[in-house]
């Protein structure tokens, strides 16, 4: 069975390679360190999950979800967004932008595998 | 004179009382036969109750043995149990430990990434953003001809605004990672000395922490501290070797 892929999105160097060193095992990754590359692989690559940080230079978080979820090849992949900005208006406005989940920073890494795993086998 | 009707009498009287006595005695050997058969019976019954008593005694024996048996059985499956949730605690502090020691890893690996100050003041701040989770947050370095602080980079704070405390002077001789609770002066949370051999370099002042920590650094928040002290001022340190001794940082051929 070939495995998940998981497109990683943030301007942080050191979030990815947190990432990639927690899922780089069980999954084929990919990265993009900002919304433009982001919509673009996740077009070109249609991965099963993204982890999407929310503040990035240019293009939020905010709007690659919304972006994502109004075209037609991207709006069913799951989305988690990682974010610092863990108060509960910030989570909301998440949820309407169609995320499906979200993940504050610093990353809990047990929480990280537990829902990377919930997002693919739901 | 006539001695027959008394004579018939007697002889009835005596006909009467012989069979009468005939069924008596009749009645008594049905008796003493009944009586005989019950004695036969309670003998068979007592017999029969004392094999019945016996197999109670037997079952009796065998239900106390089953009871120790169940007994021992639901001991050892406690045990079992027990040994399971060891194993399931033992297991989640060990999957916590890994992921600790990644970010340990993650952290140190970054500031081993490069040589330019730029890119590692960039790792210190993603570090500390990141991985401890503070968005306000000074990196200081000493001026060792001054013998002050200078502002090497910040977050979250008014650059031109901001000037270091006199008590972050006083803890960088010190030269010890202290964390305040969240009473500490101006509201810093940690002051963490650069330390490059047994010199105290610079200092990294964080003032606030996220809200989803909750002003409490955990354990592997102290450690990933700790790890800055040490190597992210090795590596602000190996920067200012770049700079000025391009040749001394040079790969090997």
């Amino acid at each position: 069975m070939s495995r998940k892929k998981i497109l990683l999105v943030d301007d942080s160097a050191t979030t990815l390679f947190m990432e990639e060193m927690l899922l780089g095992k069980d999954y084929d990754l990919l990265k993009a360190q900002n919304g433009h590359e982001a919509l673009s692989a996740a077009i070109d690559y249609r991965p099963d999950l993204i982890l999407l940080d929310v503040i990035m230079p240019g293009m939020t978080g905010f709007e690659v979800c919304r972006q994502l979820r109004q075209q037609e090849t991207t709006a069913e992949i799951p989305v988690i967004m990682v974010t610092t900005r863990g108060e509960a208006p910030n989570m909301e406005r998440g949820f309407t932008e169609g995320c499906t989940d979200y993940l504050t920073k610093p990353i809990d890494t047990l929480e990280l595998v537990s829902k990377v795993r919930s997002c693919l086998q739901g | 004179m006539s001695h027959q009707p008394t004579d018939s009498f007697v002889e009835k009287v005596r006909n009467e009382t012989q069979s009468y006595i005939e069924d008596l005695l009749a009645r008594v050997g049905q008796l003493e036969a009944s009586l005989a058969s019950c004695r036969q019976q309670r003998t068979e019954l007592e017999e029969q109750l004392d094999r019945l008593a016996v197999q109670l005694k037997g079952s009796e024996r065998r239900a106390e043995r089953e009871r120790d048996e169940k007994e021992k059985l639901l001991r050892r499956v406690a045990g079992i149990e027990e040994q399971n949730r060891e194993v399931s605690d033992r297991y989640a502090e060990v999957a916590r430990r890994n992921n600790d020691l990644a970010s340990l890893y993650v952290a140190s690996y970054q500031l081993h990434g490069s040589l330019e100050r730029a890119e590692i003041l960039a790792a210190i701040r993603e570090i500390i953003i990141n991985l401890i989770g503070s968005e306000e947050f000074a990196i200081l370095t000493r001026d060792p001809e001054a013998d002050d602080l200078e502002l090497l980079t910040s977050f979250g704070l008014d650059a031109d605004d901001w000037r270091p405390d006199p008590r972050l002077r006083a803890l960088l001789d010190e030269g010890e990672i202290k964390i305040f609770d969240q009473d500490g002066p101006d509201s810093l949370v940690a002051a963490i000395p650069l330390v490059v051999g047994h010199r105290v370099t610079g200092l990294i002042a964080l003032y606030s922490l996220l809200p989803q920590k909750e002003g409490l650094l955990g354990d592997l928040d102290r450690e990933l501290c700790s790890l800055l002290s040490r190597q992210a001022a090795s590596a602000i340190y190996c920067t200012r070797l770049q700079e000025h001794r391009p040749a001394a940082t040079a790969p090997l051929p």
